[in-house]
């Protein structure tokens, strides 16, 4: 109407359109339903849809005491419409399935009104809900088999709802998908009258309907398939194996010919649950690779173990058993990519551990100690074979967070070669090193240095240059990241390995995802959020795969993720990111526990995300209840626990409680310490943190010479326009302010704050840095106020 | 078609001017035209066919049956009708904008339905639009408004629209031609 072209203002414009037509079919036939209308026993409250062929309004019931809501649907008195109402109304009222939407109560007004209550279903519909969690098809599969057995029931009850479609499923508040709207079904002996096709919707109508062919239960199937095929529950990240096996099922469901789906819903649903199960569906035939594949599969673990068990005890040769697990498992990235083959051994065990439920580990282990049994009783016979066996469980102890038993048999076996009279160099340096990294993570670096230098005189003796072995290199890494910290040559070194690992094909490795996550935390320290964000993008595939999406080191990667989001972020990006951790928080406080460990670093994720959000109370309270998890779990003297104090002390002082923060310094500083040496930017950082507090209160008359000094010391690791350290000379220089130096917190505002823009700061600092110079300000007028006073 | 319903309806005077009146008359107008309408709609299921044709062709000339025996001319009819149309429609499309914001959008259970929803309320933004810039109009020219409230709500031919404002078919020509420019000029601003 807007143009100027000739359709504007046609003569009687106003008269077409979809505007009149409806003034006159909703006024024509039934006028909306004032609220507060009674209809039977049911109070009109409001309008919430309009069907083919009647309104719904959302209506409650009211018994004295007892009320409750329900959907009213009522129909105009057409006789042909009428008929089918009543018939919709009989049909709801013989089916009980708890998927599908019951029906209470109906009747006809005085005035000639036809009506029914159903139960009224407040949800979200099913594909914008399984929009929300994509990638979950575990649960998408399982809200299909539910939905498939609510039209099974409607099918034993000679009920077709012939329009199954996404606006038809809701998903309620429990999870529970609920079918509505059986306005257009018909029974199910076929003999519908053909032709009514005016009320389907034609992307999910079947073949024979859209012919106007009389319409069967295969047309429900037809329905159920697009559905399933249109929810596009194969996202990115799903398994081969499961794309292929949906694919098949999806296929056979919407054949275009009616005999050649599944013959019925419950056929189609007992497909739906092998998919779930990983066993081939019955929707067409497999190749037999096809059936082992599933198999081990559905087997990972006792096939992994049984593997092993047959390595270590019947002592079948590497190389043979190498073959067999290539064979059955082709697409296994993992085994393909191992270079050695403990290598293999180890990503199959780590494979069968990446989604396990915390009891199952128990029978993991257990499992996996009787074989580190069995192997040190067999390492006389074959003292090759069985070393590499236990370098394989060495790995998977490690892999799975058991340095403990890592650092035992490892120590055992090694013990056990020296005992022997062959060299066996090469298996002895690679036992020293994985032990080297069990004592690491248990906390004992000089231990672990002491097992690097064996594994480098082992390698030397066999004639290899220790510089060219990247395991050991890996290692050598670790045991400096360990002693110095962040410093700037580690990174380097580290991207330098990196580099080398990829150009020598190793880049599928879990200690290379490890290597990439550390380059993403070098990297956003560094406010380079490009390159962390390229380096976690890497990270991220590779962890998921070797240790589960729900892993804890996944999740620390998704944890970084968010952190380079929030330090992005616009308003909305933040408020994403926050409500991406507390779901993550959810996933893990019902998988691991609220006092696990896991959940103490997504706490503390939350408290960040919050202090990054400007809500200080929120983040605080966070590392409260993460160190307090932490406290309880680890004790005082650990690591973890002193970073989480510290967090929660820095917080503290963010909301001027520093009497309260201060006490919680000096034991995670010297732990940190003990721990690090005193190198170790994290520590500097709470030195001088703990010297802004003590200047705060008035404790500590040299508190400004301390942070003077801690200030020059983040100098030689950080440059002079890191956000830290220009946060750092804004804190000092407000402590010289408070003790009347002016001229000398001026000096260090205009030589280390000045010189460096705003964009560096956080919103905190940047507020504080306002403060500071109106302070500045204030200080350097007075005296020259004063004097003119006088 | 049986009498009594015109019989039962009857045209205010020529020359009403108090509001009540009008209102009332107006009620009973559409309160007819609905009537019709549902007539019509028992055999056919899509409206979209009644139009210009319908509402001319068979109610108004049923309303002007000589036994409402306060009609006294066709010009008379069509003149208040082509009023009451605009009145009618324009006052719905806002009705239609008030009552989406009671809707739940997402319990609309048809989504053909959701589509056509949201044409009509696209076409009622239009016709409000419109209704408002007619307002404007009638202060610099009432005569124009008339003219569009003929051809373009009631969908009388240039010659009924000539007969209901009583001048010439090149005047309604040209007034129309005019009012359609001014119209655009003003709506695209």
């Amino acid at each position: 109407m807007r143009g100027r072209d000739d359709t504007f203002l046609a003569p009687g414009g106003a008269l077409r359109g979809p505007l009149f037509a409806s003034l006159y079919r909703q006024q024509g036939q039934t006028r909306t339903l004032v609220t507060g209308t009674l209809i039977g026993r049911y109070r009109i409250e409001q309008l919430i849809g309009r069907g083919g062929n009647g309104e719904v309004y959302r209506a409650s019931r009211d018994d004295g005491e007892f009320s409750h809501q329900v959907a009213l649907k009522v129909i105009r008195r057409d006789r042909r419409q009428a008929e089918r109402f009543r018939h919709e109304r009989n049909v709801l009222a013989r089916l009980t399935h708890p998927g599908i939407a019951r029906i209470h109560d109906g009747g006809e007004t005085t005035d000639g009104l036809l009506w029914y209550a159903m139960e009224l279903v407040e949800g979200e519909r099913i594909d914008r809900w399984c929009q929300r969690r994509s990638g979950d098809w575990r649960q998408v599969l399982n809200l299909m088999r539910v939905l498939c057995e609510a039209v099974h029931h409607a099918h034993t009850h000679l009920v077709v709802h012939r329009d199954i479609k996404p606006s038809n499923i809701l998903i309620d508040a429990h999870g529970q998908p609920r079918l509505l709207d059986f306005g257009i079904c018909g029974s199910t002996d076929g003999d519908d009258q053909p032709g009514s096709t005016d009320a389907l919707t034609p992307a999910f109508a079947s073949p024979e309907q859209l012919a106007g062919a009389p319409v069967t239960v295969q047309s429900d199937i037809y329905q159920l398939g697009r559905l399933l095929e249109c929810l596009d529950i194969v996202g990115d990240t799903a398994p081969p194996w499961l794309t292929r096996n949906l694919a098949a099922v999806i296929a056979r469901a919407t054949d275009p010919l009616p005999e050649r789906r599944y013959r019925s819903v419950a056929e189609l649903s007992a497909d739906i649950e092998r998919v779930l199960q990983a066993r081939p569906s019955q929707a067409r035939r497999w190749p037999l690779a096809w059936h082992l594949k599933l198999f081990t599969r559905r087997h990972r673990l006792p096939m992994a173990l049984a593997t092993l068990a047959l390595l270590s005890i019947a002592g079948i040769g590497l190389y043979a058993a190498q073959q067999v697990l290539l064979e059955r498992d082709r697409a296994e990235a993992q085994a393909r990519h191992a270079s050695t083959s403990a290598e293999v051994l180890a990503s199959l065990i780590r494979m069968a551990t990446a989604e396990f439920a915390p009891d199952e580990m128990q029978r993991l282990l257990a499992l996996l100690d009787r074989t580190g049994e069995a192997t040190l009783m067999r390492l006389g016979d074959m003292p090759g074979q069985q070393a590499i066996a236990a370098t394989a469980l060495i790995r998977t102890y490690r892999d799975i967070d058991q340095p403990e038993r890592a650092r035992n048999l490892g120590q055992r076996v090694l013990a056990a070669l020296d005992q022997e009279s062959g060299h066996w160099q090469e298996a002895r340096a690679v036992l020293h090193r994985d032990l080297a990294h069990a004592l690491l993570a248990l906390g004992d670096a000089d231990a672990a240095r002491e097992q690097h230098r064996l594994a480098q005189e082992q390698l030397r003796q066999a004639g290899i240059d220790p510089a060219q072995d990247l395991d050991l290199q890996t290692l050598a890494l670790a045991l400096r990241e360990h002693a110095g910290g962040d410093s700037p040559d580690v990174a380097r070194d580290r991207t330098t390995l990196i580099t080398r690992l990829e150009q020598a094909g190793r880049q599928r490795s879990p200690a290379f995802a490890a290597l990439l996550t550390r380059q993403a935390h070098d990297r956003f320290n560094d406010h380079d959020l490009d390159g962390a964000s390229a380096s976690l993008d890497r990270a991220h595939a590779l962890t998921a795969q070797h240790h589960g999406p729900n892993s804890r080191q996944a999740l620390a990667v998704d944890r970084l993720r968010i952190q380079i989001a929030l330090a992005r972020g616009g308003q909305t990006e933040r408020h994403d990111s926050r409500a991406r951790i507390d779901r993550q928080a959810d996933t893990i406080g019902a998988s691991a526990g609220a006092g696990s460990a896991e959940f103490a670093d997504v706490l503390i994720t939350q408290g960040i995300a919050a202090c990054e959000d400007d809500d200080m109370e929120t983040g605080v309270t966070r590392f409260r209840q993460a160190h307090a998890a932490l406290l309880a779990l680890h004790g005082e003297q650990h690591p973890d626990t002193a970073r989480a104090a510290i967090r929660l002390a820095d917080g503290l002082q963010e909301l001027d409680r520093a009497e309260e923060a201060l006490p919680l310094y000096p034991a995670a500083i010297a732990v940190l310490a003990q721990r690090h040496g005193e190198d170790h930017l994290p520590l500097l950082a709470a030195r001088l943190q703990q010297a802004r507090g003590q200047c705060r209160l008035g404790v500590q008359a040299w508190a400004a010479e301390d942070m003077a000094q801690q200030r020059q010391r983040l100098g030689t690791f950080m440059a002079a326009d890191h956000g830290s350290m220009v946060a750092a000379a804004i804190w000092h220089s407000q402590c010289l302010l408070q003790h009347g130096r002016s001229e000398e917190a001026q000096a260090v505002h205009d030589n280390a704050v000045a010189p460096f823009p705003d964009t560096v700061l956080t919103t905190i600092d940047q507020r504080r840095l306002q403060t500071l110079r109106r302070e500045l300000r204030a200080a350097a007028t007075a005296p020259a106020l004063r004097s003119l006073l006088r | 078609m049986d009498t009594s319903l015109a019989e039962s309806f009857e045209l205010p005077d020529p020359d009403i001017t108090d509001a009540s009146g009008r209102e009332q008359w107006l009620a009973a107008f559409h309160a007819e035209l609905r009537r019709l309408a549902s007539r019509h709609m028992a055999h056919n299921r899509w409206i979209a066919t009644l139009g210009t044709t319908v509402l001319v062709n068979e109610s108004y000339l049923r309303l002007a049956r000589p036994s409402s025996r306060r009609v006294t001319s066709r010009q008379h009819l069509l003149n208040l009708a082509s009023c009451a149309m605009r009145q009618i429609i324009c006052d719905y499309a806002r009705k239609r904008l008030r009552e989406r914001n009671h809707v739940d959008v997402d319990l609309v259970f048809d989504e053909n339905e959701e589509e056509q929803q949201a044409a009509e309320l696209e076409q009622a933004r239009e016709l409000v639009a419109l209704d408002e810039a007619l307002a404007e109009l009638t202060r610099q020219d009432a005569r124009k408004v008339q003219v569009v409230e003929c051809r373009f709500f009631a969908g009388l031919s240039e010659e009924e629209t000539a007969q209901a404002l009583s001048c010439s078919l090149r005047t309604v020509q040209r007034e129309w031609q005019a009012a359609r420019r001014w119209l655009a000029e003003y709506l695209e601003n």
